[in-house]
């Protein structure tokens, strides 16, 4: 399992670079800003825990600032489609207001058309992986940070980290 | 009912009932999601299994020394291959339901 110093280094070298979360982390990042409990229904944030939306708080803050992309976004969106009434308004508000404040680092479209990556991974993480050479990666997909990690590419693999909150 | 983190836990001591120390290193959590029918959580881990990266080192060394022979060139980098299992276990109870190589 991941040690505090494992993470401590690994996220000590980010410090001044720049973070993409991918869309299944985006949700739990807005869901968490919305208050955790009220969305223990929605199924993209049920295999988180409160503490795992902490663990990604702090994570955050320990780089310059986030980045995304419209792949990501656009994904994100249709992960909080289930949502309905008042909880989806509250939500979508929340992400546009995201979408409003955060940077965007662009990949044209014939770029993740020419990738090798986007078979494997699909439109939005190629484009991801496309990035990780001036982004750090901040994912939940092992598939993807597998893939980055073995070729020396600037990645954290969330799940790695949660090892230390759940069996604290 | 298993909350997510009574989820990974129970996943994990069930791997590590099942599968001896000696052939895995660096356990690492890779995913937890619950299934489309809410009756399941699946746990997915990966490790290191240094017995089989012996075997790995010497038929990579064969292809470097071929690679080699017939190019002139050197330079495969060294990666551990890592191995990735998924350990199903019931919300109800976290008893096991299944383990699958991913």
């Amino acid at each position: 399992m991941s040690s505090l110093s494992d993470l401590s280094a690994s996220i000590g070298e980010s410090g001044n670079r720049t973070a993409i979360l991918d869309s299944n982390l985006l949700v739990l990042w807005i869901t968490y800003r919305l208050g955790f409990a009220a969305f223990h229904h929605f199924k993209r944030v049920k295999s988180y825990s409160y503490q795992d939306a902490l663990l990604l708080e702090w994570l955050i803050s320990q780089f310059k600032s986030i980045a995304t992309t419209s792949y990501v976004l656009a994904e994100t969106s249709n992960l909080a489609n289930e949502l309905y009434g008042a909880q989806r308004e509250s939500w979508f508000e929340e992400l546009a207001k995201f979408a409003v404040i955060t940077d965007e680092a662009h990949v044209a479209t014939k770029i993740v058309g020419l990738s090798d990556q986007i078979v494997r991974f699909g439109v939005a993480d190629a484009a991801l992986s496309y990035l990780s050479d001036k982004y750090t990666l901040i994912t939940a997909e092992y598939r993807l940070s597998g893939y980055l990690e073995e070729a020396g590419q600037q990645v954290v693999n969330f799940n790695h980290l949660r090892p230390l909150w759940i069996l604290a | 009912m298993l909350d997510v983190k009574e989820a990974v836990k129970t996943a994990l001591q069930i791997f590590g009932e099942l599968f001896p120390s000696e052939i895995y290193q660096d356990l690492r959590l890779e995913e937890v999601d619950v299934t489309n029918d809410h009756q399941d959580w699946r746990v997915t881990v990966s490790y290191r299994n240094p017995d089989m990266e012996d075997e790995l080192r010497v038929k990579r060394e064969e292809n470097k020394n071929a690679f080699a022979a017939l190019t002139g060139k050197t330079g495969v980098s060294e990666v551990h291959p890592r191995h990735y299992k998924a350990i199903t276990v019931s919300v109800l109870d976290g008893s096991l339901m299944a383990i699958r190589n991913v």
